[in-house]
């Protein structure tokens, strides 16, 4: 293991920051911050283009003659059924962000977008601004770096690495040897800093859970700390044994939860306004995703531009952080699906899903401050994490509810811990399909440490900054293997 | 010229760099090795 120059180098790596952060945390999340602002001010402009540029190419794909290969070999069936397979999909892409976000972001742009229009426009652009984060654009960065793994991994028999399409295309030269190697490690950073991030988060939400459950106020770092150990003590056990079944159990049981939330707060709360707004928002945003991949916000005024980085190139770089380990996860489920099929369900079913996640619980936000005055919207101002507590609160049933999303926040960080450590094993050992538990064990650690990191910071702008600092090189790898597969597809149909 | 205007247009000329990379490398000819060991698989096959 110790031999493994590229593990080393990613451990290295990922343990100074984590080190950096635990000393020096205001130091860490000053110069994240300020590094942040000077790489989206510069180059905001080139992500946006790249995120457009994935989703075109992505619906291209599924509509040209490419749309018929199978990701396999030509008579390799599906391994799952498609019912099963949409829902592990659900499953990859329902994570504790979607807990923290459901009620509290249609919110936070509305009360930025007020200030510029009338209310009602206000309501209706923070509903499609939300859409927009978490929908196409963002399963386009997930679906082409799943289908560049899944194309290489199961039709042209690579490893499930980075590096392997692009040597596999350009062939084993030294700069291929290079871009390849450091492409593996940038993943393996990224990945480490994006789901130390979401640990963050979601200690955040359980943090804002029991405080709602047991009417405790300003519990701040200690309960944080508290909650922090449990989900380490959670997350071990697991990484010693092959539990993948038991994960798999795990993280549909949080997925469930979610899902029979949704639906309660749909029927339990004011059915017909949600839906229709629902309604509304899929026509929105059927009518106006494209172009607005392509927004900049260059003519507005230091607010917006700031909130555009805080926000849109935040949540896009966010993606990119996630795209190796969620791309890993679903090219392997979908061993035997053409390209279009896989294209269309994972980009549409996650997208349509969201649209009706943050409908019914942005819906209820919108709906409680249209009734019960200002109080919801200093909530999202004051504390974030508290809003989906709030709005369970207007409903019957609050304590279970509000237990609910404590355990299901729990569950999704434990999976995506766990998951993640695999992949960064796998990644660090050159592909190996079965990472000893050592080095599972030395991940789990490290992206503890990193989580650690972010909860000491105490601040999800600061843990926004740090993930998009370790997350933006990966763009320029994204765009690399699109370019590989689009070559690869070209020799293949010669 | 600002200190901040110079940073702004070092990081543009690298990405615009890097476009030009992609597009050089999408239209360089390269031998067709994922197709021939496709066809290699089938003949084995």
């Amino acid at each position: 293991m110790f031999k493994n120059a590229r593990l080393l180098i990613a451990l290295a790596l990922t343990g100074f920051v984590a080190v950096w952060g635990i000393v020096d945390t205001p130091g860490l999340a000053a110069f994240a911050t300020s590094l942040v602002k000077v790489l989206f001010r510069s180059r905001g402009w080139f992500i946006m283009l790249s995120v457009s540029v994935l989703l075109i190419v992505s619906i291209w794909l599924v509509f040209s003659p490419y749309g018929r290969l199978k990701l396999g070999q030509d008579d390799d069936e599906p391994e799952f059924s498609t019912i099963s397979w949409l829902t592990m999909l659900f499953a990859a892409g329902m994570g504790v962000g979607l807990l923290y976000n459901g009620g509290a972001e249609p919110i936070t742009h509305f009360l930025l977008a007020r200030q510029y229009g009338g209310e009602r426009e206000a309501a209706a652009s923070a509903r499609f601004i939300t859409n927009f984060h978490w929908g196409l654009h963002a399963w386009a960065i997930y679906g082409t770096t799943g289908l560049v793994i899944a194309y290489f991994g199961f039709r042209q028999g690579c490893a499930t690495l980075i590096s392997a399409p692009i040597q596999r295309v350009f062939g084993m030269t030294t700069w291929t040897g290079v871009v390849g190697w450091l492409s593996d490690l940038m993943a393996i950073v990224a990945i480490a800093i994006g789901v130390g991030g979401s640990v963050a988060m979601g200690v955040f939400q359980v943090q804002g859970g029991i405080e709602s459950l047991f009417d405790l106020q300003n519990t701040g770092l200690p309960l944080a700390l508290g909650i922090f150990v449990v989900l380490v003590v959670a997350y071990i056990f697991p990484l010693m044994v092959d539990l993948s079944k038991g994960m798999a159990l795990l993280s549909n049981t949080a997925m469930t939860i979610a899902g029979l939330l949704m639906v309660f707060v749909l029927l339990a709360g004011p059915t017909a306004y949600l839906m229709g707004g629902i309604v509304e928002a899929i026509g929105e945003y059927a009518a106006g995703v494209l172009p607005h991949g392509f927004k900049t916000y260059t003519f507005f005024d230091q607010r917006v531009t700031d909130w555009f980085g805080s926000w849109t190139l935040t949540y896009m770089v966010w993606w990119l952080a996630w795209a190796p380990f969620v791309g890993v996860f679903i090219a392997r489920i979908s061993k035997g699906r053409t390209i279009r099929e896989f294209l269309v369900g994972v980009m549409l079913v996650p997208t349509v899903f969201s649209v009706f996640w943050f409908g019914i619980f942005g819906g209820m936000g919108f709906f409680m401050a249209g009734r019960s005055g200002d109080a919801i919207l200093k909530i999202v101002e004051t504390n974030m994490s508290a809003t989906t507590f709030f709005l369970l609160d207007a409903l019957p049933f609050s304590f279970l509810t509000t237990a609910a999303v404590v355990v299901a926040a729990f569950l999704f960080v434990v999976t995506s811990v766990v998951s993640a450590a695999f992949v960064l094993g796998m990644f660090s050992t050159g592909g190996d399909l079965n990472p000893s538990v050592q080095v599972k064990l030395i991940w789990g650690v490290i992206l503890g440490a990193l989580g650690l990191v972010m909860i000491l910071s105490n601040s999800i702008d600061a843990v926004k900054a740090i993930i998009a600092v370790s997350a933006m090189p990966f763009v320029f790898i994204v765009l690399l293997l699109v370019v590989c597969l689009l070559k690869s597809l070209k020799m293949e149909a010669r | 010229m600002s200190w901040d205007n110079l940073v702004d247009t070092l990081l543009n000329v690298m990405v615009f760099v890097f476009i030009g990379v992609l597009i050089w490398l999408y239209l360089k000819e390269v031998p067709d090795s994922a197709g021939s060991d496709r066809e290699r698989k089938k003949e084995q096959g």
